[in-house]
This record gives C-alpha cells, structure tokens and sequence, in this order.
C-alpha cells in the first residue's frame, strides 16, 4: 500500500514537472481588431486607390516556441468580396486581390516587404515561415525572424503595423462589400 | 530497485505522452474591412457654355457659320454610360425682335451638330456628321429619360449587355471615347428658311430678324 502511495506521488510529480518543462505560447498582445471602411466617392479615389496606413498593430508574444505568421481573407465565396448591397445593374462584384496588405516593422522582418494582394485563407500569405514545418530558426532581425520573443523585449522584430491599400479601378459593380482579414500566428511544429 | 525502474519508465513515458499530445499553439487577430463603391458619372464641359452665332452679312447668312470645337464635353464614369443630347424647347426663344417682318417661331432644328465621336455603330441617331438638333418634342425625352427618337452622342436606349454603352471610364485614359469635341452651324440662307433643318418653319417660312437662344441639354446617364 505505501508503495502504491509512492508510486503515484512519483508520477504526479514527473506530470507536473513535465507540464513546466513545455511552457509555451504563442499570442498576440492588445489586440485591436478594428474595423474600416473604404468609401470610393471619387473617381480619383477609383483610379488611384485609398491607402490607408497602420490599419492594426500585431503584438507578438512567443514563449519557448518557434512560430509562423500568415493572413488571408475570409469571405462566402472564396476569392470575392461578401455582397452587402449593390447600387447598380452593370459590372463586376470585386475580387479580393484588390485588397493589398503591407507589413512593417523597424527590423523589416517581413518576408514580403511591399503591399501584395490578399489572398482567400485557404491560401494564406505567410509573412513569417512557410505552410513547411518546422521552418529553418531565424533570429532577430534578420528577416524572417521566427525564434521566440515578445513584442516589448524586441520591438523591432516582433511588432508590426498593418497598411491597407485598396485599387478597384473601374467596371466594377457599384455597391456595398465586406470581407474579414484573418491574422494567424501559429506555433511553427 | 525493480519498482524504482518500474516508477522511472512510467514516468518517462507519461512525460513523453503529456509532450506528444499537447496542440499546435496559435493565435488570431482579425480586421473587418466594408468598402463602398459609388456609383459616379461626371460631365464636364471645358469650354464657355454660350455659343453665339451672329449674323451679320449676306455671306454668312449664305454659307451659313460653323463654330468647330464649340463644346468640349468630358465624361469620367464608373458605370456603363450613355450621352444624349436635346434641345430643351422646341424651338428658339425670342428675346428681342429687330423687324415685324418674319416668323419669330423657328425651330430647334435650324442648329446643326457633329460630334468627334463616331457613334454610328449604336442603332440611335448619332452626329457622326452635321445633323440637325431635334427639339424636346422630337426627341422624345420626357422628364429626363430618353427614348428611342432620342440623338445620342454616345450610346443607344437600352440595357447593359447588348452593345448599347460606353464602358466605364475616364477622359485622361480614353479620349476617343470620352472627350467629345462639337461642331455646330446654322445655314440661314436668303431669305432665312435655313434650308438644312428638319423641320420646316410656319409661313411665313423665312425668320424675323432678332436675337434668339436656345438651350441645349448635355445628358449622361447610366446604361439602364
């Protein structure tokens, strides 16, 4: 009986001990998920687009964990903007690839440094590492940093600021759209 | 020492079972994106809105006067488009006479049009060359909307689909399309019958001298 008491002390033990051992996490920090419009009253605003800077803020913290960051859209159906209204008979309804991202931080980590088009989420852009697991470790601040740390220990490497830049150029269906961008940061396994 | 190793391997291998099924570790952060496309037409006319014809001598009342490029008209649109044009009465109003002889009656048609945009591929009633103005009547235009009488500069009555509209665009990008350059003239003649009108004026069938304006009616609409 004293045995079996010891036994599962021992094993209790080793749990709890082996549940420290693996103290990871992966998260963003103060999330803001705002919302925006992009309200197209001009035809100048048609032709050369809204830009429009620091959309959001992404706040990395990763805890003993390599990690991948990657964004796409959701929308009903995929590759095109959800239909909220239209306002005319003729044209198009929009693609998602007019919406182009742009990621930033001072260490330019960034795998893709410039505005690209968005993609749907079964197809994400990564911005850190690969759909590939595990990536190669990369320290900060070389690009493409994927090592654990925290946003207020490394400002540079692990904080980005989101610029969105929309072109619906001309032909399109007048009215009114929506999509949601999805952010994901995941544990690079 | 048995249940030492038998405490070790157990515990090693709940270790390794608690590190094996832990879940991939992830986050999300979203952003919720409306955008509003309005529907925009813009119309511009670059050039001074009064044309004035005056006739002064016995040759320009022969040969008649032509103003080329007297309006200039830009059209920037997002939508599918069509440009018509109509006089706004049906015919010139009088604001001073200089005789009693004459009809002061004289119809909207007695002023001529072209366009620098062939629209003779559409099926309306184009200015490809110099063609009378119809008057509001004529062109069948009722509160605004045209009809299949109606002289389009750009376009033809009818729906999105079926060869009848402009695509969208603007002036800077397609001036082919989208910049029109208007000539017009008025042939009086002698006596002032003015020989090239559609519509022939009440006796007596020659103008009363004096100073007249009409009003012509730019219109750009969505290809409905």
């Amino acid at each position: 009986m004293l045995n079996s008491v010891r036994l599962f002390f021992v094993v209790m033990v080793l749990l709890f001990m082996g549940s420290l051992c693996r103290a990871q996490s992966v998260s963003f920090a103060l999330k803001t998920s705002p919302s925006i419009n992009f309200d197209f009253n001009t035809v100048q605003k048609y032709v050369s687009g809204i830009t429009v800077m620091n959309v959001c803020e992404l706040n990395i913290e990763a805890v003993g964990a390599q990690w991948d960051l990657y964004v796409g859209a959701s929308t009903t159906v995929p590759g095109l903007w959800d239909v909220n209204s239209v306002y005319a008979i003729g044209g198009a309804i929009p693609s998602i690839n007019i919406m182009q991202l742009q990621f930033r931080n001072a260490s330019n980590t960034s795998q893709v440094p410039t505005f690209f088009p968005i993609q749907d989420i079964l197809t994400p852009t990564y911005i850190i590492g690969t759909a590939l697991a595990p990536d190669a470790a990369i320290n900060c601040p070389a690009t493409g940093t994927n090592q654990a740390g925290d946003y207020m220990v490394s400002t540079g490497c692990y904080k980005f600021n989101v610029d969105m830049k929309v072109i619906p150029g001309l032909g399109l269906q007048s009215g009114s759209y929506s999509m949601r961008i999805d952010y994901i940061l995941v544990q690079d396994l | 020492m048995k249940q030492l190793i038998a405490i070790v391997f157990v515990g090693a291998l709940l270790l390794g079972v608690s590190q094996k099924a832990s879940a991939q570790l992830s986050d999300e952060e979203y952003n919720y994106v409306t955008m509003d496309l309005r529907g925009i037409l813009n119309l511009t006319m670059t050039t001074n809105p009064q044309v004035d014809f005056s006739f002064k001598t016995i040759q320009e009342y022969q040969q008649g006067i032509t103003r080329f490029n007297s309006t200039q008209l830009e059209v920037d649109a997002t939508l599918a488009w069509d440009l018509f044009v109509y006089a706004n009465t049906d015919t010139w109003t009088q604001v001073e006479a200089y005789s009693t002889n004459g009809n002061a009656a004289l119809p909207a048609e007695i002023l001529e049009l072209r366009s620098s945009v062939d629209n003779s591929a559409f099926t309306a009633e184009n200015f490809s060359a110099f063609t009378s103005l119809k008057g509001l009547t004529n062109s069948g235009v009722a509160a605004g909307v045209p009809a299949a009488a109606t002289q389009f500069l750009a376009g033809a009555v009818g729906t999105t689909g079926t060869n009848d509209s402009y695509a969208p665009g603007t002036a800077s990008a397609n001036p082919a399309t989208n910049r029109f350059r208007i000539d017009m003239r008025m042939v009086p003649g002698v006596p002032a019958t003015f020989p090239n009108s559609t519509v022939a004026m009440a006796a007596p069938d020659y103008a009363q001298a004096g100073y007249y304006y009409l009003e012509l009616v730019y219109s750009l609409v969505e290809d409905l």
